[in-house]
């Protein structure tokens, strides 16, 4: 999950990839895109909310690594970085208003004890005030989330695949926090004794 | 590290101290060592971050896997990945094509040349010489 739990160790093997694909190889953008295909998807539905939305974004997005390949430089920039930019454009441009879906709707998270009524409630009122929050936050709000927490990217590489300063990175995720904190608060989800 | 400085990375990059940036880190750990209260603050900051990341999509193999068919497939409708202009002309990055390239250029060139001669040569007027200088209709007639 963390950006430094595996994602750099792979690097070498994205550029040789990026160098076929730029030679019209289209086996190795299969191997590309299976490698780097989830997570675009979490990127774009973290942002968009929408699976069928993530789901075209992600294609599309590949077809543009596909289409741009031959401006790739190996060693300019992490393979990653320049996808999730990629992603994070196409998800940033989407004009139509996010439709979050519900969390029963995507799945649930396996857990290995059978959880008891009152913790099946109390879990459904959480996850259904932070998809609140998520729906009311700006998108640029919605993508520090999502690099930081979903995808577990550092503080740089996620401000990287933003385009903006670390600086900048931390006051998006700030103000993304709090929001969400204070819906949570609204919901009467207040947790005691938090760092302001 | 101020106790201000850290409540504010606390507040922006959570309790986990290894996720902060690199540069703060060891300081961060041990004014944490000297301050055994902000520990219980940290908790509640931990369960805020386990909200967030447990709210992270779902996203299944199946699910991936069909994203993967289907850009393979697009993909098979779609041509060779573009070049930048001066890569394109030098025949791409496998270098086995520049001298295929250079030749149908020459024959390009070298038909337009012809071409605009014939015009230049057949011309009566000095409208026909402004045509025939017009090299936006090489191939024109």
């Amino acid at each position: 999950m963390s950006a430094e739990l595996g994602w750099d160790g792979r690097e070498t093997l994205d550029d040789v990839l990026m160098s076929q694909v730029a030679d019209g190889n289209a086996s190795a953008f299969e191997v590309l895109a299976r490698r780097h295909m989830r997570r675009a998807l979490a990127i774009a539905q973290g942002v968009v909310g929408n699976p069928s939305d993530a789901d075209e974004i992600a294609q599309e997005a590949f077809m543009r690594v596909w289409e741009f390949a031959g401006r790739w430089t190996p060693g300019r920039a992490q393979f990653t970085t320049w996808l999730h930019r990629i992603v994070l454009n196409l998800s940033l441009d989407r004009r139509r208003k996010p439709q979050w879906v519900a969390f029963e709707a995507v799945g649930e998270v396996a857990d290995d004890r059978e959880p008891s009524a009152t913790e099946t409630v109390a879990r459904r009122e959480r996850e259904s005030a932070i998809e609140r929050a998520m729906r009311k936050i700006p998108p640029r709000q919605r993508a520090a989330i999502s690099l930081f927490y979903f995808e577990g990217l550092s503080g740089k590489a996620a401000s990287d695949a933003l385009g903006i300063s670390v600086a900048a990175f931390e006051q998006l995720l700030l103000r993304a926090r709090r929001a969400i904190k204070a819906e949570l608060a609204t919901a009467g989800l207040d947790l005691q004794g938090g760092m302001p | 590290m101020t106790e201000k400085e850290f409540r504010r990375l606390s507040s922006i990059y959570g309790a986990d101290i290894s996720r902060w940036p690199n540069t703060v880190q060891i300081t961060a750990g041990r004014w944490l060592g000297d301050h055994p209260e902000a520990r219980r603050d940290l908790r509640a900051v931990d369960e805020f971050d386990r909200l967030l990341i447990g709210a992270a999509p779902q996203i299944g193999t199946e699910r991936v896997e069909r994203i993967v068919r289907r850009a393979v497939v697009r993909l098979a409708g779609n041509g060779m990945p573009q070049e930048s202009f001066a890569v394109a002309l030098a025949g791409g990055r496998d270098w086995r094509w520049t001298s295929q390239g250079a030749v149908y250029l020459g024959l390009f060139i070298l038909g337009c040349a012809a071409n605009t001669a014939v015009r230049l040569l057949s011309a009566q007027t000095p409208f026909d010489l402004l045509f025939a200088t017009n090299i936006s209709l090489p191939l024109g007639g």
